[in-house]
């Protein structure tokens, strides 16, 4: 099992006042690697509290037929002649995020832990492993992280940058591979 | 640095007799608050094969009850609660698991998250043989390494 690790502090919201009652707080990121998952924590100030697992499950078990979820004719050529249309799969829908625990009715969560697979199947693991990323590849996660990062606080306006610390967080992930 | 992540091999000294462990704890780095929970990956040592191949088996949650509430401590008398995240048929690891995470977070009155990580090669009646003996290496290494 291999294990890599990254720790930073999320950047101040821009419209902080200056006593910043959100004073800076810590992102630490840690991965361990296994043969059949990959157990993720994501901790603010050190707490995590939710835990869910993500994976790659389009509907070929059920099926059996190699047609993925979703995706949709991408036009590839620049004219727009009909038969060359090729199917271009939406990979964003072949994830079942399963909440292990934690507030299974946070909208926020799922949309999170499928931007973190997503990452994983398309940018790390083709690194860790050395080969490309293939279509179908089947792999799942476990991502152990705190609620507190996506709940707004008091001052800040309902969804101040959820986007913002989403991208923030994905970046963090990604240089934790990057030594 | 609130947390720190460190990863050991526990030999037994007594030599052949116990496994080696291959453990990795994520810990609080000072002891300022307990809600920040330990984090443990512990797993037999894997004879030098380039791959890795172990696999997560068994990932168990467990937190200490608030001694405030006033509720009756008859059940069960530990105060702690838990649930196996992600669970495995084999009951001698989730025991395993179980009976770890209850130790340490009650022990250490944190939240503890632990994972038993085994070998395609491991035959759980090891586990069963050495129950004791891991749960004392872990304990021990927690209490080196919290310094409490």
């Amino acid at each position: 099992m291999i294990s890599y690790e990254f720790q930073t502090h999320l950047p101040k919201g821009k419209d902080s006042s200056l006593n910043a009652s959100s004073e800076n707080k810590e992102l630490y990121v840690q991965a361990t690697h296994f043969n059949n998952t990959i157990l993720l924590q994501i901790r603010l100030n050190g707490e995590m509290d939710s835990t869910y697992e993500v994976s790659s499950k389009g509907l070929n078990p059920i099926l059996d037929i190699n047609v993925p979820l979703a995706g949709n004719l991408g036009n590839t050529g620049g004219d727009y002649d009909d038969e060359e249309e090729e199917f271009v799969r939406d990979h964003l829908s072949d994830y079942q995020v399963v909440t292990k625990l934690g507030d299974s009715a946070d909208p926020k969560v799922p949309v999170v832990c499928v931007q973190i697979a997503e990452l994983y199947r398309r940018v790390i693991l083709p690194e860790v492993s050395g080969t490309m990323a293939q279509d179908n590849m089947q792999f799942s996660l476990l991502i152990s992280m705190s609620s507190k990062i996506w709940r707004a606080t008091k001052e800040q306006s309902a969804d101040d940058n959820d986007f913002g610390k989403l991208v923030f967080v994905l970046k963090c992930i990604k240089d934790m591979y990057a030594k | 640095m609130l947390v720190k992540t460190i990863s050991r091999t526990i030999e037994s000294e007594s030599g052949f007799l116990q496994p080696t462990l291959d453990v990795i704890a994520t810990l609080p780095a000072d002891d300022r608050s307990k809600k920040i929970p330990i984090s443990l990956v512990v797993g037999f040592k894997q004879e030098a094969s380039l791959n890795s191949s172990s696999s997560l088996s068994c990932y168990y949650y467990a937190i200490p009850l608030m001694r405030d509430r006033h509720i009756n401590l008859k059940s069960g008398g530990s105060n702690v609660v838990g649930i196996p995240l992600l669970d495995t048929k084999d009951d001698r690891i989730r025991d395993m698991a179980r009976h770890m995470a209850t130790i340490i977070s009650e022990r250490f009155n944190r939240p503890c998250y632990v994972t038993w990580s085994s070998l395609p090669s491991e035959d759980p009646s090891m586990l069963v043989a050495n129950h004791l003996y891991i749960l004392k290496k872990c304990l021990d290494l927690l209490k080196t390494e919290l310094g409490e």
